[in-house]
């Protein structure tokens, strides 16, 4: 039972955290028409600006700041290169922003280092939010799920009840339409872009201390993130929202349970002497391979429902 | 061997010929210099660095060359190519570990091929299902599967050994002419024949019909269907060509360092030859061989100067994305104007003034960071910084000679250009009746010709046809029925269902409710290419040709299929005298043989629907249905539309939809109106003409009365 109730508790927060980079992806997608590859990248520069200006104006001070600086390089990244690439057409833009995510990985490197970075929680939030059944919950955590439910909220009324939210819309679905209104369909996709690489910095900053700070770790979401754009539909903040949820909670309970295909097998009456070639097959237990279920579901849903589970545009 | 898209090559055997043989010529010279290259590299380069670089160059050659087979020719974007060159390259390893314990008796040289079978094979299970759709679908199922291969690898360390990887020995297999592979260039030789041969053969697979069909359906699968062809299947022929040859590299992978761990498979390693392909030049066949010469040599002699070489491999690479789109071949391919009007010496200063302090500004860059890197001195930055900003001062100077300089080079001169591309097509008319065509180009074996049809089934025979899009009713209970060798127009304001009604009768929509039969067939239930194949084709409202395609070989796709090719990687299409004279006849019917080698996309509009026309009847099709064929041409163009249409158009039944009422007047034999989803009349011309209902519809209920009332006076 704690096992299941933290289980849960953690996969929540995971997922709320996978929601805040999947969120901007999203629209990025539903706007430029293909996937950006550098998204975890900004994920992992949140994390180090964080880091680093942490060190200088505390934890508090990063968290207000490196996101801002995340979305300003975001909004320059789209201004400056993207734009000019989008003209190529799709393919030259997914492989551009996969050349960008290789850069900025060997980026981070140049200035911070290949090693691990000590980047802490804040003293603040350094006690356990409560005790159940012996274990503690810590407050960060909570911290977390907190401000992810603040940003999908903000989020949501943002888009559904204001004018920039309305603007933001029709420029994914109807760009020369609103452009033919008189907005400047341009620095709209500007904005985007360089909001939602903004709350990917700002999932890094609060990733940064749970998740350590290294420069793999973009490498390590970036993928996926991915997954959960593509389950929940392109395109659809609702679908990836749900996606995130259920990838979340998937890793967790995977990772917190203990049976596997030993167990499986005794349960269809099987059982299989040691050392037979497939021994490892045989043997796989649940964590093992807690890995590789984002992957399947993924495979399996794009066969399956390619349009994902609340998409409805296909490209 | 230069560039895959066609319209470079000579379309006929005869054509050549008149040019005195030498594009032959020219393609042996290119071959035999390539092998030969290929044999004399290591008596240049023959320290042990030498031969190790140009082994990995060999293999990088392979694996780019597999992966422009798919994203180059056949435009599937995949994030997992590595899978297949891994796998290849386990099953290398273990091929050589079986041979060390005796269980096999594999010749060390015939391991890489052991690789590709064993990447034909994986890519044979992954395109079953991940060929069905190119785009961000495709792409994703790649990178999912990429990731879920790199990770089991790790789980399954018996295979592939954990993270440690599988090691083998190369010099215990059986001996090849007494060469036991044990010096590294023993294995640089058996590398160059098994890469001359996989450049070989992936060089003719883009001169077959399977090969030219992944180049129309990356450009259109849509049409694909219409002629005939599963973009599924075109699609899975390509997939699994380019497992088989990144299984080759995989193999040649193993035999080289005779280890190999899950690192071969993973993303990185399917970034770098995406990487490889897109700086070298995806439309190009030579450009992912560019590719990877450049990026093993980047990777072998950069890395022994700065640990940074990455970070400017990744620069690089986004600035060739930005400024050189088509890569390296790209680039050396935009001075072919220049080079053929003898004027590339004159690009020589200007490319130096501008290039001098390019480099110097990306000299100082590279400064600032190694500065960076190494900590260097403070003062170094304001001085470098300096450099850096004069350097880009220069090249905004500069660029405007250059670009002045560019124009001046291309200017086409009097002789280039063909006179006779801006001809209409229309011109045909006449060409065509100067002199008839010894050969029809459609099935003469009479497998979808209109002449064995019966006089009594209908040709074409809708039943209450249904259709509900986005909850309204589009089509509401049609029916209608062609008699064979009947001219029918379908008329009918806008919106009132024409369009969609072609689609469910050529497989783009299947109705909800109602049959739809071929010659007495049901077709309703089938998808475009099967309908196609049962002999009916059709047009499109919008011009829906193969762009990147040349005219020539958008007729001779259209022609493939009702030829009996299918999908075949073994004929090899400028043998193949009868199916070009076929596609030749019907260019020159069509009036286009002027602009046989351009891209289709490049046509003025009245030829691109002479194309697209073209492109419908030329499977010799028995029913064919034309959208609007005349819309948005000028009177006189329409007028001799109207010719080609009826000329080309002899013999078959035919379905159209027009607006232009005197094109519709011209040609139809029998009129249906469509009004709301519904026929409302179907008649003679006359009657249709005369009937009261059509007046209401067209012109309102007013003026109807008015006809009627003039007509009583």
């Amino acid at each position: 039972m704690d096992v299941l109730l933290f289980a849960t508790l953690n996969g929540l927060a995971t997922g709320l955290l996978l929601f805040m980079l999947a969120s901007g992806l999203t629209l990025i997608f539903s706007m430029m028409g293909v996937l950006n590859f550098a998204h975890a990248s900004f994920y992992m520069l949140g994390a180090y600006f964080a880091y680093s200006i942490s060190g200088v104006l505390g934890f508090w001070g990063g968290l207000l700041l490196a996101p801002v600086i995340v979305g300003v390089l975001g909004a320059l990244v789209e201004r400056y290169a993207l734009r000019r690439v989008h003209a190529l057409g799709h393919v030259a833009e997914l492989v551009f922003t996969f050349g960008l995510a290789f850069l900025i990985e060997e980026a981070v490197q140049l200035f911070w280092g290949p090693d691990t970075k000590n980047y802490a929680s804040p003293a603040v939030l350094d006690f356990p939010l409560f005790t159940l059944f012996g274990q503690a919950f810590s407050a960060y955590r909570g911290f977390m799920i907190g401000i992810s439910l603040a940003i999908f909220v903000g989020l949501y009324f943002l888009l559904s009840r204001s004018r920039l939210g309305l603007i933001v819309q029709a420029a994914t679905t109807h760009p020369a339409m609103l452009a033919s209104l008189g907005h400047n369909v341009p620095r709209v996709f500007m904005l985007v872009f360089g909001g939602g690489t903004a709350l990917a910095g700002l999932a890094g900053v609060i990733a940064g201390p749970v998740l350590t700070t290294f420069p793999g770790m973009a490498v390590v979401l970036g993928s996926i993130v991915f997954v959960i754009v593509v389950i929940g539909g392109l395109g659809s903040l609702a679908g990836a929202f749900i996606a995130s949820l259920i990838i979340g909670l998937l890793q967790s309970y995977a990772i917190a349970s203990d049976t596997g295909m030993p167990e499986l097998l005794a349960l269809l009456g099987l059982r299989f002497a040691p050392g037979h070639p497939l021994d490892t097959l045989w043997n796989l237990d649940l964590p093992q391979v807690a890995p590789l279920l984002p992957f399947l579901l993924l495979v399996l849903v794009l066969v399956f429902r390619p349009r994902g589970l609340m998409g409805n545009r296909q490209r | 061997m230069s560039e895959v898209s066609s319209h470079n090559h000579s379309p006929l055997e005869g054509e050549s010929a008149k040019q005195g043989r030498s594009p032959q010529l020219s393609r042996w010279g290119v071959w035999g210099g390539y092998l030969i290259t290929l044999l004399c590299l290591p008596l240049l380069f023959d320290s042990v660095l030498g031969v190790s670089i140009l082994n990995q160059m060999a293999v990088a050659i392979v694996f780019a060359l597999s992966y422009n087979m798919l994203l180059g020719q056949g435009g599937m974007l995949s994030f997992g190519h590595a899978v297949y060159f891994g796998l290849g390259g386990f099953l290398a390893v273990h091929g050589l570990l079986l041979t060390e314990q005796g269980a096999l008796a594999l010749p060390t040289a015939l391991v890489p091929l052991g690789g590709g079978l064993c990447g034909l094979l994986a890519a044979m299970f992954v395109g079953a299902f991940s060929t069905r759709r190119a785009g961000t679908v495709f792409a994703m199922i790649s990178l999912g599967i990429g990731e879920l291969v790199a990770a089991s690898s790790l789980i399954f360390s018996g295979f592939f050994g954990g993270e440690a990887g599988v090691s083998g020995d190369r010099s215990l297999g059986p001996p090849l002419f007494g060469v036991q592979f044990l010096r590294d260039v023993e294995v640089y030789y058996l590398a160059a024949c098994w890469v001359f041969a996989a450049t070989a053969f992936m060089y003719l697979f883009t001169r077959t019909p399977a090969g030219r069909m992944a180049n129309a359906v990356r450009d259109n699968p849509q049409r694909a269907g219409f002629i005939g062809y599963s973009a599924r299947r075109v699609r899975f022929i390509s997939f699994c060509g380019a497992g088989f040859f990144a299984g080759i590299a995989g193999g040649l992978y193993a035999l080289n360092y005779e280890f190999i761990t899950d690192e071969s498979l993973n993303a990185a390693t399917s970034g770098r030859v995406l990487l490889t392909a897109y700086i070298g030049g995806l439309g190009y066949f030579i450009g992912p061989m560019i590719g990877a010469v450049v990026l093993t040599l980047m990777n072998s002699l950069l890395s022994n100067y700065t640990d940074l070489w990455m970070l400017y491999l990744g620069l690089m690479f986004l600035l060739t994305v930005m400024f050189l789109p088509r890569g390296f071949a790209g680039f050396i391919m935009m001075h072919r104007a220049a080079w053929l009007h003898g004027r590339l010496q004159r690009l020589l200063l200007p490319y130096g003034i501008t290039g001098a302090p390019a480099l110097l500004t990306a000299a100082a860059c590279v400064g600032m960071v190694e500065t960076l890197h190494r900590g260097g001195a403070v003062l170094l930055y304001p001085a470098l910084m300096l450099a850096a900003a004069a350097g880009l001062y220069g090249v905004h100077r500069s660029l405007p000679g250059l670009r002045k300089a560019w124009d001046e080079v291309n200017q086409p001169g009097d002789t280039e250009k063909g006179q006779d591309s801006n001809r209409s097509p229309l011109e045909g008319e006449q060409a065509k009746q100067g002199c008839q065509p010894e050969v029809e180009w459609w099935g003469d074996d009479g497998r979808n010709s209109a002449d064995i049809d019966n006089i009594d089934t209908p040709i074409l025979s809708i039943e209450a046809v249904h259709k509900t899009l986005g909850g309204s009713d589009i089509i509401r209970g049609v029916s209608l029925s062609l008699r064979p060798g009947e001219r029918h127009a379908l008329i009918g304001p806008n919106g009132a269902g024409k369009s969609t009604l072609f689609h469910l009768i050529s497989g783009g929509l299947r109705p909800d409710s109602g049959s739809i039969r071929l010659r007495g067939r049901p077709i309703h239930r089938l998808p475009p290419h099967r309908i196609n194949r049962l002999g009916l084709a059709r047009s499109f409202q919008v011009t829906n040709i193969f762009p990147r395609l040349s005219v020539f070989e958008n007729l001779r796709c259209a022609l493939l299929w009702s030829r009996g090719y299918g999908c075949s990687f073994w004929h090899l299409l400028e043998r193949e005298t009868d199916l070009n004279r076929r596609a030749h006849t019907l260019m020159e019917r069509l009036g286009l043989q002027g602009s046989a080698r351009l891209p289709a996309g490049e046509l003025a509009y009245a030829q691109q629907r002479a194309l697209e026309l073209g492109i419908t009847i030329a499977g010799g099709a028995g029913l064919v249905l034309l959208d609007e064929p005349v819309a948005g041409m000028s009177r006189s163009e329409s007028a001799a539309a109207v010719a080609l249409i009826r000329d080309i158009t002899e013999g078959r039944s035919l379905l159209m939809v027009e607006h232009d009422m005197d094109t519709v007047f011209d040609i139809a034999d029998r009129i249906s109106v469509l009004v709301y989803g519904e026929i409302i009349a179907s008649g003679a011309p006359e009657e249709i003409r005369a009937d009261r209902r059509v007046q209401e519809a067209y012109l309102g209920e007013a003026v109807a009365d008015v006809t009627e009332e003039m007509k009583n006076a």
